[in-house]
């Protein structure tokens, strides 16, 4: 499989080159075009877990199902992009894990294992997700921003607002704590704050949903029920 | 002091390298991320003047207080300012804006100001002071805010956008939609008014402008959020 972004970062689109009988794994819905001879089967995760696993994706901000596009008699093109403006990152798997934002999963390899991990019900109260995905195995896994995507190389310790997390390597360890003293927690707009220490790279998208939610919702015109 | 911007103009992120003892403040809700040895204070966005003592102080306090409520609820900005303090060398911290678009960075020498929309402003050095100033009563009929902030003093101001930023030298006469209008130099006259007669105000679909008289700069932006919040709404369903 040959697999690119193009028109990064503002609207970058994943673009899969499968060669027969190969097979990539989507989000539902991301599909832009394909060829003739992608077969689409949607189907729960391979190692999912049946209807409890479905549950608990929903709950991290995933789907129940996936998509699985599969080349058949020949070479075929899927090309794939995410709801939200912004950036896709594409990255190897060779038996490492990577922990993903929920909602910022978008596209594997049919040998990269998902699976959600509960990561404490703090995060919920502050607006950030309780569950991370944590993808495994071997072959690409590709995920998208709101915004543009930043890399940082920590060997150490760094924090981060929840709504600008997309995903960490599993050298990182992640906790909640509470941005600043108590006033500066109560009155500076940060609210609860990720503290992450360890060894490893840490993707961090530009903009954050929320926070753009917010600030075009408060004026939009109030609507009907 | 070290300020880089990356991801212009679509989503814009600043990353402040801050020697020790430096001071950067920025507004409520902008910081992405930091790296440790940073001390954390919030602050009224509109400070107290340190210099004065007694009676004068505590004006000074109360004033801010209030222009701190102004800002909040007429000018759309936060109360409150966030601090960091590099407490050691290389400490940086990440700030953006919550709307997609640009930021650019301004150096105030100590002689020149900018007068900064109130939603454009993002961070600023411990040496640039900001005051509330009113934009007139005709800004209230735009859609944008009514207040300006006047930035003086010396040091490094970052400003965002909403789309891209366009710079202007104007040395004459120049006219700008509010809702495009980002900042401007004071070293020009500002002034609202509507588009042209009457019938240009109904149909033309501008509202109101900002005409400037003299020398200076314009920072523009190059989408205007009330059309965007216009045409998302439309967009919407009911």
């Amino acid at each position: 499989m040959q697999i690119e972004i193009k028109y990064g970062p503002s609207y970058a689109l994943c673009v899969c080159q499968l060669d027969a009988g190969e097979t990539v794994v989507a989000e539902p819905g991301a599909m832009v075009s394909m060829s003739s001879n992608i077969e689409i089967e949607t189907t729960k995760p391979a190692g999912g877990g049946g209807l409890l696993g479905g549950l608990k994706r929903l709950a991290g901000g995933e789907s129940f199902f996936q998509n699985k596009f599969t080349a058949q008699g020949g070479p075929g093109l899927v090309d794939l992009a995410p709801s939200q403006v912004g950036d896709i990152k594409i990255l190897e798997l060779t038996g490492q894990t990577l922990y993903i934002q929920g909602s910022a999963w978008l596209a594997s390899g049919p040998d990269v294992v998902l699976d959600t991990k509960f990561k404490g019900a703090k995060k919920a109260l502050m607006g950030g997700s309780m569950f991370m995905l944590a993808a495994s195995g071997t072959g690409p896994v590709a995920f998208n921003a709101f915004g543009a995507l930043k890399e940082i190389e920590i060997d150490g310790s760094f924090t981060v607002d929840n709504g600008h997390i997309v995903a960490y390597e599993e050298g990182l360890k992640k906790t909640s704590r509470k941005f600043g003293g108590w006033k500066t927690f109560l009155l500076s707009g940060e609210g609860l704050v990720s503290h992450v220490t360890g060894k490893g790279k840490l993707y961090l998208q530009t903009r954050n949903p929320s926070a753009f939610g917010q600030a075009v919702g408060a004026m939009l015109p109030p609507r009907k029920r | 002091m070290q300020i880089d911007v990356e991801s212009r103009p679509s989503y814009a992120m600043a990353t402040v390298t801050l020697d020790q003892g430096e001071t950067f403040m920025s507004e409520a809700g902008a910081m992405v991320a930091f790296s440790d040895g940073l001390a954390l204070d919030t602050k009224f966005a509109t400070g107290a003047d340190k210099g004065a003592g007694g009676f004068a102080k505590l004006i000074g306090i109360v004033m801010s207080i209030f222009a701190a409520i102004v800002r909040k609820f007429l000018g759309g900005e936060s109360m409150f300012l966030n601090e960091f303090r590099a407490t050691q060398a290389g400490a940086n911290v990440m700030l953006a804006p919550s709307m997609v678009g640009d930021i650019i960075h301004y150096k105030l020498d100590g002689e020149k100001k900018l007068l900064v929309q109130a939603t454009s402003y993002l961070a600023s050095s411990a040496g640039v002071h900001q005051k509330l100033v009113f934009g007139g009563l005709k800004m209230i009929l735009s859609k944008e805010g009514a207040f300006f902030l006047e930035c003086s003093g010396e040091g490094d101001l970052l400003i965002n956008s909403y789309g891209g930023i366009t710079e202007m030298d104007v040395d004459g006469s120049f006219v700008v939609d509010t809702g495009h209008l980002v900042a401007y130099e004071p070293t020009l006259t500002a002034r609202a008014r509507s588009v042209g007669g009457l019938k240009a105000s109904l149909l033309s679909g501008e509202g109101m402008v900002m005409e400037f008289n003299g020398k200076g700069k314009i920072y523009m932006q190059t989408r205007n959020i009330g059309s965007f919040v216009g045409w998302i709404s439309s967009q919407l369903p009911k």
